[in-house]
């Protein structure tokens, strides 16, 4: 009986920490890096054993974000680029085709070429493994950035700080908590911050293919009267593929095995590039928009998918994750480097003035797209064909929406023109 | 004790000193300003004693003198970044307020109740003076600009600023600050006791220090912060002088 309560005994550390990250998913991880190369001090939190001990040479699992320019100059300041590169694959065209059903693909095609914003790819694809690896390496080797393992269970205001309290009884005691636990954010739910959440009765179908013919860097968003298909290739023949479909038959075609699912795939996929097999993992997942409304609480501030989460449709995800990065590193560095007490409202809510718009106008304008083109309507059909003839001789607005692609609008943090902190 | 102090001004403060740390409060104008004032002080600061602000601790070893630091908005910051702080205020609920304020952010610095010219009777020296906001607040500028002179190590710095006296200045001050936007209690301000720049240099030059630079803090209204200008010194402005041996 002794023996077991001395087992039970567990000598509570205390521990400081300019600031503490929840979440060691690719936000935190990204959030992590750049602020650990500014000389403040982070303790990056997660409970999950495996994001913490992330395993070398993790198989392909067609798991990939289309990085934009601004997100790629992030990781240039940061200096994690040359490595995330050697496995990255250049997206060189955009092609956008309004299919009608079983008559293949429109006449009316929009096709963004890099070369109508520069020398760059418009985006490249890397590897969710790649990324995370990337990551884990450069974190785990950083003398300002301290990993704990373990689940945060409450945190409380203390004097001018916030102390934060995992569940083998450490405490870490911090100016500001950085939430990137994701959708649904615990954090930000013991802070009282409500969502909104917009259902789109949407399932969102993800895999990676393997095809006979080389992609050539194009990728393709076929808007098809049952939703949205964007294929974003990837190294050698593979390609990322988001299929957006209805809740209910979006369901079903996630249930199906391999062989069914391909089968239904092929008529809105095309034979355009040959014979295809599914290479990847496949996940499902309903689409909603969840925005939280505030981005900051008491020595607080969410950040990526604990702020909000959009549907995969224009894989922004993570690009809006690093905008949200680049802004909060910006404000908290230019704040501790002024001598200010990085945790007041006054800072965060430099933050939170900044992302606030740029997230809106992202999310209903992804929003707007959807609600166009996966409507099989015969007005809103000849509307959006003229509409996309018409965007594509008008040089202003393509240009604006190939920008807008390219993370290249809106005010721009340091960080997302290349810019070290 | 001989002083400039304003005896009706000190009271004024008084009144409002319970809300200086409250952003949203009766100083809201004034954490407005804090990013873009200390963006000015540090860029002085680091100039005048080659300091690199990217470095922890930049403004170790360096004395610095808040001259009117009220709760402490700017006593703080230097604190943050390794300076010995000494704050002073003829307020005594300013200097209360500042103690408990710096004790709960765990910050040490030396807060006084006195005046400019009792710290010249007491023989203190300083590297940095931070004298912001203040000079429009004093019965006799000069003499208070001169105490500053006497308190400063050679080579030392004086970074100050105040509000401009024109037309422009009382409509946006008085009328808009205090009347209209409400940022502060009527009666802050005096308007006749703002200082035209030439007039500041002037103080300065006789005060024996040397002015080296002047900036506008310009209020931007459409992105509702501030900025600093090296044109636009028509309402609220800034200085660096030094004290060359």
């Amino acid at each position: 009986m002794d023996n077991h309560k001395f087992s039970r005994l567990h000598i509570t550390m205390m521990y400081n920490s300019d600031i503490v990250i929840i979440g060691s998913g690719l936000n935190g991880l990204t959030l992590s890096l750049v602020l650990g190369t500014t000389g403040l001090k982070v303790a990056l939190v997660d409970g999950n054993t495996l994001a913490t001990d992330y395993l070398s040479n993790q198989k392909f699992d067609g798991k990939a974000y289309a990085l934009t320019i601004a997100s790629q100059r992030l990781l240039k300041a940061v200096n994690i680029w040359p490595a995330l590169k050697k496995n990255a694959q250049p997206i060189l065209d955009i092609k956008v085709t309004d299919g009608h059903p079983g008559a293949g693909p429109s006449p009316f095609i929009m096709h963004f070429n890099h070369n109508e914003i520069g020398d760059d790819p418009i985006a490249y694809m890397v590897e969710d493994r790649h990324l995370r690896q990337g990551f884990n390496d450069r974190i785990n080797v950083s003398n300002n950035i301290m990993r704990f393992n373990g689940n945060v269970i409450d945190n409380k205001l203390e004097n001018n700080e916030n102390q934060v309290f995992l569940e083998n009884g450490d405490i870490i005691n911090t100016k500001v908590i950085l939430a990137c636990d994701g959708r649904g954010s615990p954090t930000a739910k013991r802070a009282g911050i409500l969502f909104r959440n917009k259902n789109y009765q949407q399932q969102a179908l993800v895999t990676a293919l393997e095809h006979e013919k080389n992609h050539n860097g194009v990728a393709h968003q076929f808007f098809m009267p049952l939703g949205p298909l964007a294929i974003l290739p990837l190294r050698k023949n593979n390609s990322s593929i988001v299929w957006v479909l209805s809740k209910e038959v979006g369901e079903q075609t996630s249930k199906l095995n391999n062989n069914d699912f391909l089968e239904k795939l092929r008529p809105a996929f095309g034979n355009f590039l040959g014979d295809i097999k599914v290479s990847g993992e496949r996940f499902s997942y309903p689409l909603n928009l969840i925005t939280a409304d505030s981005f900051t609480g008491e020595r607080l501030a969410l950040v990526g998918d604990a702020a909000h989460s959009i549907h995969p449709l224009a894989g922004q995800g993570f690009n809006q994750g690093i905008r949200d990065i680049a802004t909060i590193a910006e404000v908290l560095v230019d704040a501790y480097r002024r001598g200010e007490d990085i945790g007041t409202k006054n800072v965060l809510n430099r933050y939170s003035a900044w992302r606030r718009f740029d997230s809106k106008s992202l999310s209903s304008s992804t929003d707007f797209f959807n609600t166009l083109f996966s409507n099989d309507n015969s007005y809103l059909r000849l509307g959006r064909n003229l509409g996309m003839g018409l965007i594509n001789n008008t040089s202003l607005l393509k240009q604006f929406l190939i920008r807008e692609a390219t993370g290249l609008t809106g005010d721009q943090p340091r960080l997302l023109q290349g810019i070290t902190l | 004790m001989k002083t400039t102090v304003d005896v009706q001004e000190i009271k004024k403060f008084q009144d409002m000193a319970a809300e200086w740390w409250d952003p949203t409060g009766k100083f809201k104008p004034l954490h407005m300003l804090n990013p873009c004032r200390l963006d000015y002080i540090n860029s002085q600061i680091a100039y005048e004693f080659d300091r690199d602000l990217t470095e922890n601790l930049p403004f170790e070893g360096l004395k610095v003198l808040d001259i009117g630091c009220g709760g402490g908005l700017l006593s703080e910051p230097m604190a943050r970044l390794g300076a010995e702080v000494v704050g002073a205020d003829a307020a005594e609920r300013n200097i209360k307020v500042a103690k408990v304020h710096a004790e709960e952010a765990a910050l040490d610095i030396d807060y006084k109740h006195t005046t400019a010219e009792d710290l010249v009777s007491d023989g203190m020296k300083f590297d940095v003076i931070l004298n912001m906001e203040v000079v429009e607040h004093v019965s006799d500028p000069l003499t208070f600009i001169t105490a500053c002179q006497q308190l400063l190590n050679e080579g030392g710095l004086m970074v100050c600023s105040t509000i401009n006296r024109n037309p422009k200045s009382y409509i946006m001050a008085i009328i808009g600050a205090e009347h209209v936007m409400r940022w502060l209690p009527k009666g802050t301000h005096e308007w006749k006791k703002f200082i035209k720049p030439n007039e500041l240099y002037e103080y300065i030059e006789l005060s024996g220090l040397t002015p080296v630079d002047k900036k506008g803090f310009v209020f931007n209204p459409f992105l509702w912060s501030w900025s600093l200008s090296k044109k636009d010194l028509s309402v609220n402005y800034v200085t660096a002088s030094v004290n060359k041996s």
